[in-house]
Parts: C-alpha cells; sequence; structure tokens
C-alpha cells in the first residue's frame, strides 16, 4: 500500500512540479535586472551569445554556421558583399572582366599583411583558390570551368575559365575563398587551422572546441585603425531564454540568433536593441511533382491559390519577414518580387484549377514536417485549413530531423515545408538549386523538370550581368511561380539583438556580420 | 459510523473537481462562438479578455474553446487506452494470484522484462513502426500499462486465496471461473481501482508529453501537449498560450491524484 501512495504523492508532486516551471519561466518575463554588467565608457570586449560552439576553422570543408561566421572573422576573399548582397571589392581594391567573360583580373590592395605581420602577395591568392579546387570535402566548391589560376606579379590575380561563367565572382566573395598564406607559413595544414593566420580583422586568441570563443585584435589589419574593439569572445549558450537574459543583464553583447518571437521584448527593451537586414533564406513549401496527384499542375496551382501566404508571413514573423512572391529573395539581384504576378490567395480560381485537374473531387495527402519548428507546424495548419476549402484534405505528418531528411533526400514525401538558402548572392545560386533537374538535388527535391527553364537557367550562368540576364531571370522566376513546384512563403529578416550602447555592427544577408566598426559605449 | 462519514473527503472533492472538469470540456465547444480549428490570423496571439477569456494562439484561434475541445481528444484518449491494459492487467492478476505456479511465474516473468524497457524509447520505437498519432500511444499502453494491474491484483488475490471461505466454496462445488470473478473480483477491484487513478495520471502525462514533442495527436485535432509546445517559444511574453493549456493539465492530475488518494483512504478505514 505504501508504494501506491508513494506513487500517487509522487504524481501529485510531478504535476506540481510542471506547474511551478511553467509558472516560473512564465514570471521570467518581468525578468528584473539585479546586478548591471556594463563599465561606463570603457568597455572594448564585445561577447556574442551564440547556440554553437566553434569546432573547426578550415574554409574550404566547414559550411555550418557555427564554424564559417567564426572563419570569416580570420579569413577574407578578394570580393565581399555589403549588407544588402552587393558585390563589393575587399582584399582586390579593383577588378576587371575580360569581354569575353573569360579573364577575370584582380588587383591586389597596397600594404596588405597577415595578421603575424607578413606581406600578402598574390602568390598567397593563387596558392588559396588551387588549394579550394583540390579539397575532395569541399564544402562550397566553385563550380566555375577554372582553366587556370595565376600571379602575373605581386599584386595582380588572373582567373581564366574555359567557358564563361557569370557567377564566378559572387561565388569568390563566399568565405571559402578567403586568401590564407602559401604553403600554410611553412606550417601542416592541420597545425595551421589549430592557429590560423589570415587577413582578417581578428586573430583566434583562446579556442575551447566545446565551449567558447575568444579573438583579440589583428594589429595588422588593412582598415587602419580598426577593428574598434580589442576582444571579440564567442561565448556558448544553447538556451535562447538564457541568452535574451544574459543579453537584458548586459552579461553579453548581442545575440547571433534571437527567436523572433521574442524580438518585441527586445526591441522595445530598456538596455537592448535589434538589428536586421533582409536575407537570402525563403520558407517554402516543397511539391514533389513526381507524386501522383502533385505531378498535375492544376493541383499545384489549385493549392497556391488556396493559401493565403501573407497569413503566412503573419503568423509566423512577428513583423520580421517579408511575403515571398517569388523564388528569389528581394536581396538577390534580378529578384521579380516587386514586379511578379504570383499565383496566391483566390479561393475562386483555386477550385477552378482544381476542377481543370484530374481530381476535381480532391484528395488526400500528406505534408512531411520536422516537429520542433513550430513557425513550419503553424504554416502547415493554415494549408491544411486551405487546401481543406477546395476540397483537399491534407494530413499532417511531423517526424523527427533525422527521419525528415532521410525522408526527403529520398524523394520520399509530397509536400514538405523547408527552407532554401543562397550561398551567394547570385541569383544562380537559387535557381540551379531549385530548378535544375540535373543538378544534384534534382530541383530541390522535386524532381520538376521544365526544358524551357533549363535552357534558359543555362543561358543565365553565361549571360553577362545586365539587362539580358535580368531578362533571363525574370521569365524563370515567373515560369516557375506558374508551375508551382514549390510555394514561396516568407523570407525572415537576418536579426541580431545588442546592448543598446553598440554601434557599426553590420548585419549581412548570409546571417553573418561584421565587427570591424564596432563601439561600446 | 454513517455512511457520509467513511466516504473521504479527498475521494469527493477528487470527484467533484473531474465531473467539473468534463462539464466544462462537452459543454464549452457547445455554447463557444468559436470553431477550435478555425484560424483568424487577423486576431492573433491577443490576450485574455471578455472576447477570449483564455486568450488567443499563434494562428488566433480562441485557446479557451481549444482548451475545452482539446480537453475532449485528451480525457477521452486517456480513458479509452486505460480500458484494455486494466481490463487485462486485472484478469492476468487474478489468474496469476489464484493459480500460482507457472501463471504466476510467467505472469512475473514478462512483466519484469517489459518494465525494465525504458517507457519512452519504446513510444519512439511504437511511433518508428505506427507512426505518429493514437495508434502508436494505444500500442504502447497495451504493451506496457497491464503490469501495473496485474502486480497490484496478483498480490491481493494470493492473500485471498488461502482463507478459508475460498477453500470452502471450492468444497461446495464453484467453478474456478466463478470463485474469481464471483468472489475475489471485488474485493481486489478497489484496489485496482486505487492504481488506476494513479496510472491515470501517468498516462495523461504521457500523452500530453507525447503530443508537445510532435509525435502525439497530429494538428489540427487540439490537443494540450502539442498547445503547449505551440506556445513555448513565446512563454515569456504571451505567457497565456502554453500555461493554459498546462493549468488545464495540472487541474486532472489534481482530480485524478485526489481520487485515487481518496480511494485508499477509504479502503484502509
Amino acid at each position: 500500500m505504501r508504494k501506491q501512495f508513494k506513487a500517487i504523492r509522487a504524481a501529485v508532486a510531478a504535476v506540481a512540479a510542471a506547474a511551478a516551471a511553467l509558472s516560473l519561466a512564465a514570471c521570467s518575463q518581468s525578468g528584473g535586472r539585479t546586478t548591471d554588467g556594463t563599465v561606463s565608457g570603457a568597455r572594448t570586449t564585445f561577447t556574442y551569445a551564440r547556440a554553437a560552439s566553434v569546432t573547426s576553422m578550415n574554409l574550404w570543408t566547414e559550411i555550418t554556421s557555427n564554424n564559417a561566421f567564426a572563419i570569416d572573422k580570420v579569413f577574407e576573399p578578394l570580393v565581399s558583399f555589403d549588407t544588402h548582397g552587393r558585390i563589393i571589392d575587399w582584399l582586390a581594391k579593383s577588378h576587371t572582366i575580360s569581354k569575353d567573360g573569360l579573364t577575370y583580373t584582380f588587383t591586389l590592395r597596397d600594404g596588405l599583411k597577415f595578421s603575424d605581420g607578413t606581406d600578402v602577395t598574390a602568390a598567397d591568392a593563387v596558392f588559396s583558390i588551387e588549394r579550394h579546387q583540390a579539397e575532395k570535402d569541399a564544402a562550397l566548391p566553385l563550380t566555375a570551368d577554372i582553366a587556370s589560376v595565376t600571379a602575373p606579379d605581386e599584386h595582380t590575380v588572373e582567373i581564366r575559365l574555359n567557358s564563361a561563367y557569370t557567377p564566378l565572382l559572387a561565388e569568390l566573395a563566399n568565405f571559402s575563398n578567403g586568401i590564407v598564406p602559401k604553403d600554410f607559413g611553412g606550417k601542416s595544414e592541420s597545425a595551421f587551422f589549430e592557429h590560423p593566420v589570415g587577413t582578417g580583422p581578428f586573430v583566434v586568441s583562446k579556442w575551447d572546441k566545446s565551449g567558447d570563443l575568444t579573438f583579440t585584435k589583428n594589429e595588422h589589419y588593412w582598415q587602419k585603425g580598426k577593428p574598434g574593439i580589442s576582444k571579440l569572445v564567442y561565448k556558448t549558450v544553447e538556451d535562447g531564454t538564457q541568452a535574451v537574459n544574459q543579453l537584458k543583464t548586459g552579461e553579453v553583447d548581442g545575440i547571433e540568433s534571437p527567436a523572433l518571437e521574442n524580438l518585441d521584448e527586445l526591441e522595445n527593451g530598456a538596455d537592448t536593441k535589434v538589428e536586421t537586414t533582409g536575407s537570402w533564406v525563403t520558407h517554402t513549401f516543397f511539391l514533389n511533382t513526381a507524386d501522383e496527384h502533385l505531378s498535375d499542375v492544376h493541383v499545384r496551382r489549385a493549392l497556391a491559390y488556396a493559401l493565403d501566404r501573407g497569413d503566412v508571413t503573419k503568423a509566423v514573423s512577428f513583423g520580421h519577414a517579408v511575403t515571398a512572391k517569388t523564388v528569389l529573395p528581394k536581396g538577390i539581384e534580378y529578384s521579380t518580387q516587386d514586379s511578379i504576378k504570383p499565383v496566391d490567395d483566390d479561393l475562386a480560381k483555386a477550385k477552378k484549377e482544381l476542377a481543370q485537374s484530374k481530381y476535381p473531387d480532391g484528395f488526400e495527402a500528406k505534408i512531411l514536417l520536422a516537429s520542433g519548428n513550430n513557425a513550419y507546424a503553424q504554416a502547415a495548419q493554415l494549408l491544411q485549413s486551405a487546401a481543406k476549402k477546395i476540397g483537399v484534405t491534407l494530413d499532417i505528418d511531423s517526424v523527427d530531423i533525422a527521419t525528415f531528411r532521410s525522408r526527403f533526400k529520398a524523394y520520399d514525401y509530397q509536400i514538405m515545408i523547408n527552407s532554401a538558402q543562397a550561398d551567394y548572392p547570385d541569383a544562380d545560386s537559387i535557381i540551379s538549386f531549385q530548378a535544375d533537374p540535373d543538378g544534384f538535388s534534382k530541383s530541390y527535391w522535386t524532381s520538376y523538370s521544365n526544358p524551357e527553364v533549363t535552357k534558359e537557367l543555362r543561358e543565365a550562368q553565361v549571360t553577362p550581368d545586365g539587362d539580358a540576364r535580368a531578362d533571363l531571370y525574370a521569365k524563370i522566376q515567373q515560369t516557375l511561380a506558374d508551375d508551382v513546384p514549390y510555394i514561396p512563403l516568407y523570407s525572415p529578416q537576418i536579426v541580431k539583438a545588442v546592448r543598446k550602447d553598440v554601434t557599426g555592427l553590420e548585419v549581412l544577408p548570409n546571417d553573418s556580420v561584421r565587427f570591424q566598426d564596432v563601439k561600446l559605449g | 459510523m454513517n455512511a457520509a462519514a467513511r466516504v473521504p473527503r479527498t475521494l469527493v472533492a477528487g470527484l467533484a473537481l473531474l465531473a467539473a472538469i468534463a462539464l466544462a470540456v462537452i459543454v464549452i465547444p457547445m455554447v463557444s462562438p468559436y470553431d477550435p480549428v478555425a484560424e483568424d490570423v487577423s486576431s492573433m496571439l491577443r490576450p485574455p479578455s471578455a472576447a477570449h477569456p483564455f486568450g488567443t494562439d499563434q494562428l488566433g484561434r480562441d485557446l479557451l474553446t481549444r482548451v475545452a475541445a482539446a480537453g475532449r481528444v485528451d480525457l477521452a484518449l486517456m480513458v479509452g487506452v486505460e480500458a484494455a491494459p486494466f481490463v487485462i492487467g486485472t484478469l492476468a492478476g487474478l489468474v496469476a494470484g489464484y493459480r500460482g505456479g507457472w501463471a504466476d511465474r510467467a505472469i512475473t516473468l514478462l512483466s519484469d522484462a517489459l518494465i525494465a524497457f525504458p517507457f519512452y524509447l519504446l513510444v519512439a520505437v511504437v511511433a518508428f513502426v505506427t507512426g505518429t498519432g493514437v495508434k502508436g500511444i494505444f500500442l504502447t499502453f497495451l504493451i506496457m500499462g497491464w503490469i501495473i494491474f496485474a502486480r497490484t491484483v496478483k498480490g491481493a488475490t494470493a492473500s485471498l486465496a488461502g482463507e478459508e471461505w475460498v477453500e470452502s466454496a471450492r468444497v461446495m462445488g464453484f467453478s474456478d471461473a466463478s470463485i474469481l470473478l464471483r468472489q475475489m473480483l471485488p474485493n481486489v477491484l478497489s484496489q485496482a481501482v486505487t492504481v488506476l487513478a494513479s496510472d491515470m495520471v501517468a498516462l495523461l502525462v504521457a500523452i500530453v508529453t507525447l503530443g508537445y514533442l510532435g509525435l502525439g495527436i497530429a494538428p489540427p485535432t487540439p490537443d494540450w501537449g502539442t498547445m503547449i509546445a505551440d506556445g513555448q517559444s513565446f512563454l515569456a511574453t504571451r505567457w497565456w498560450v502554453s500555461t493554459l493549456p498546462g493549468c488545464a493539465v495540472v487541474l486532472v492530475g489534481v482530480a485524478l491524484a485526489l481520487i485515487g488518494d481518496g480511494l485508499n483512504d477509504g479502503r484502509r478505514a
């Protein structure tokens, strides 16, 4: 009997504990600041709360943001991009592209030095690009058909192509094309990446691969007088609520990935603010065009017409996203976000399209979803009820993230929600990945194939930047909008939360930031 | 001692609370002007007010209606899922306790083997096989749930089996089945019911946890666990979305615990 009694008491205790946890968490909204971590005026260390630790500094093999956004503080490419995603000269002071699009010539800045004080020469750039090309496990390989990379003189780098490839410049702007010292300055490659030497504003000084990373200022940085801070600490704070509390108390100066749901609290906080820019990400419903029902273009158009994407944006973005009208986010050149005619939010047309399809009386299908993503769960429910209005029954199939990945990569889904992201600021980055049936993902695992689009996207890869290229991408985007292999939903803003006294933080559309102009207090 | 004095107050309180909850979850969706699954994004995340006493969720759905509708689903599931293990476990315990010998050893062995298996691991395995949703919950509890009843009833039955009146019944020619069901069962049932009350709390927590993990009842059907998970990300700024469904779970837990406690006290009095 005692045992049962204990069981009941334990149950009561468990329920009470759950209640207490809930109410505690609910109470933390007021979360009074007890201490003020700021020291007036004299702060020169910026502490940045990030969800995951830096595990590797190898710029060629790494892609996840925990590593990428540490790598780009140490290594810099010849060209880069600004907060709007436009290509700008970086370690190169200028560049030219030959008329036939086959020769790219970069002139290095004067007085460039690595963080160990040695000079940067064209030979270092040649070594870096060639080593990147040779990397078997390259995460962001150069796709251009490169014939040669040479150094005609100490300050000039020349890349020759076998065939024209316009996205090359944007590809070179990737952190993976950063410049390292030739032959790793005499060290072994593995030793080099433990103590990396680059041209970036910061140098790794203390690094715990399962904890925090401390950078110190690069005394030889080419932007004179920068960076303004002497130390940059990447502090691993896995729990988002904890990160918010630490920002409020001044324990950290910024949060890399604040949750959109709690942003208004930080935006209007006494000591906090947020910095934003447009992103290269579009959260999207992907429709498997190899599926029995979804192979019918009228079915796909019916679903797109039934859904109000504005509602989805409103429900999940808390004012920090733009409703996507096209596959290219606005921060990518040639996006027709402002001019395209989308297939969107028209119930009458949705019914008409379904009536024209092979399934005028509706059908049943499933939305595949990774569990634990609140925004996706909400979006899926909105599509579910939109589809119900035209007689299509959609069940939500919520699975763990590992199962989700293995299933969609095996084309084992009908509809899924996922995010699409450009790796570099060129339209081709997204269009090739999402619309090329011969690409490795077969049009982002939708099996979508339209010979006209395939032809145009190949043509756009070799057409020099300008009106002709713009026309091609406009055509492609309209065709993709009309064929609906996917329903782009919204492009979230890139958002960073910082202490109110932080100035000069440059937020980039790839979710990274530049710290060289940052000042505290 | 009169009859009223013999009914423990905790039992009365527990039953009254459970009845009130049952009434609320039945009536509220019937009289509410809102549909628990119809979205209205224009009125998303409204705090509690006269129009929406529990506020609204992220898709603008009335939370009071949803908490009640989810209560119907979760409580019905709780009762439905618990029924089979209760009957199976009680019968198995009766037979094992009465027969002893191989039946006793078989049940002990089987229950020891099953109980060694971590519950949520089994849930994950079953969910993998059957897919997420009600089926998985039902199957998992069918596999695991009967053990506690079998053990409780077996012990109680074994201690009765040696008593004189059982022996006399046998001598008088009553069949084993008749002795078990007519004579023994009424005597051990109260213990099984006591266990039932506490086990239901565990079951409810499991149903809610599965919903919370996204492995339970699939949307649009409302469920307390999913609702708690939905509101978790803005617990700090819109407390009502998670907290109010959470309170519903707590209330049911308290009612069942009181009932279990009361039954226990009643038996010992």
